[in-house]
């Protein structure tokens, strides 16, 4: 009876022991691979919204242009990015995509009397809309 | 013949003995091996939480930038100007080990015991503005900074730099009257 309970015991206490650092390396692990994930999400958002600076200048400089040149606004835009459309007369907007599957979509507003550039929009939208699962009937209530 | 009682009480107690020290040792050795895997999951999870403060730390500086400019740096985040060129222009500022924002008067005046230090270097061109912001390790930090793909190594850095993060910013300089960016 008492050759072999310590081994036993050694077995078990090993056992939990093991199980125990493996589970806290792997979650760390794993809580390491998403702070290095969130870090790059950032510094891409950052690059985007340079992009969307740089498309701010871009319609300013468009209106500076338009005033002293007389050319029409809306043929500089296109002229200039094939991401740029015109919703109307006096607003622009530029689709700037990130690598994580979404959009920063920047919208301006111009306002040909003041001479003023506005930011309407600065959002970030998913590509594309997420597939719902239907196939479960949930209960609603009724 | 038969074997005497106490004969056999010696070789049962003998035999258990040495099953109880070959179990101490396999104990000691897995153990050693345990607290090596909860030492590297330690160190692992104090660089992951010094790198999710830097990328906090950093998105501040630069929303306080992009709204407030330098003069916000200066309020807001005590920063100091370093140093400034014809169209650079850089400012730094120490934090603490909660990588907060902390007068300079608390450390002496070669760095040498900060724990955190940010820095903002300002670029200046045709209206628009580009800041990289660099968070790294004091030189008086003894743990190894983490250098994964969302750091980036900088020349005279020692290996200290925890992250880095680079935006733009528009400044009209309203020449149209009454015009510019809103």
């Amino acid at each position: 009876m008492n050759l072999g309970s310590s081994s036993l015991i050694l077995v078990f206490i090993v056992l939990c022991l093991v199980i125990l650092g493996m589970l806290t390396l792997k979650n760390a692990q794993i809580d390491e691979l998403m702070a290095v994930h969130m870090a790059a999400a950032v510094q891409e958002y950052y690059q985007a919204d340079k992009q969307g600076e740089k498309f701010v200048q871009t319609v300013y400089q468009a209106l500076k242009d338009t005033e002293t040149n007389n050319i029409l606004m809306a043929e500089y835009m296109q002229r200039l990015s094939e991401e740029t459309y015109q919703n109307d007369i006096n607003e622009f907007s530029s689709d700037i995509f990130l690598n994580s599957g979404q959009i920063l979509r920047v919208k301006l507003c111009v306002d040909w009397k003041d001479s003023e550039v506005r930011v309407c929009s600065w959002r970030i939208f998913p590509k594309e809309e997420p597939e719902m699962n239907q196939s479960m009937g949930v209960w609603n209530g009724e | 013949m038969k074997e005497k009682p106490q004969e056999r009480y010696g070789v049962c107690s003998q035999l258990f003995l040495a099953e109880l020290t070959a179990a101490i040792f396999l104990f000691i050795l897995c153990v050693s091996q345990c607290i090596l895997a909860f030492a590297v999951s330690e160190r692992i999870s104090r660089r992951t939480r010094d790198l999710n403060q830097a990328v906090v730390m950093a998105q501040a500086i630069v929303e306080v930038w992009k709204a407030q400019g330098e003069e916000g740096l200066a309020e807001m985040l005590l920063f100091s100007k370093e140093m400034q060129e014809k169209e650079i222009t850089a400012y730094w500022t120490a934090l603490n080990e909660r990588w907060e924002p902390v007068e300079k008067t608390f450390f002496d005046e070669k760095e040498r015991s900060m724990c955190h230090m940010a820095r903002i270097e300002i670029h200046r061109k045709e209206g628009l503005s580009e800041a990289v912001v660099t968070m790294s390790n004091g030189n008086g930090a003894s743990e190894v900074t983490y250098q994964g793909k969302a750091a980036e190594l900088l020349p005279d850095s020692g290996g200290r730099v925890v992250f880095v993060l680079r935006a733009g910013k528009y400044e009209d300089d309203s020449e149209l009257e009454g015009g510019g960016v809103r």
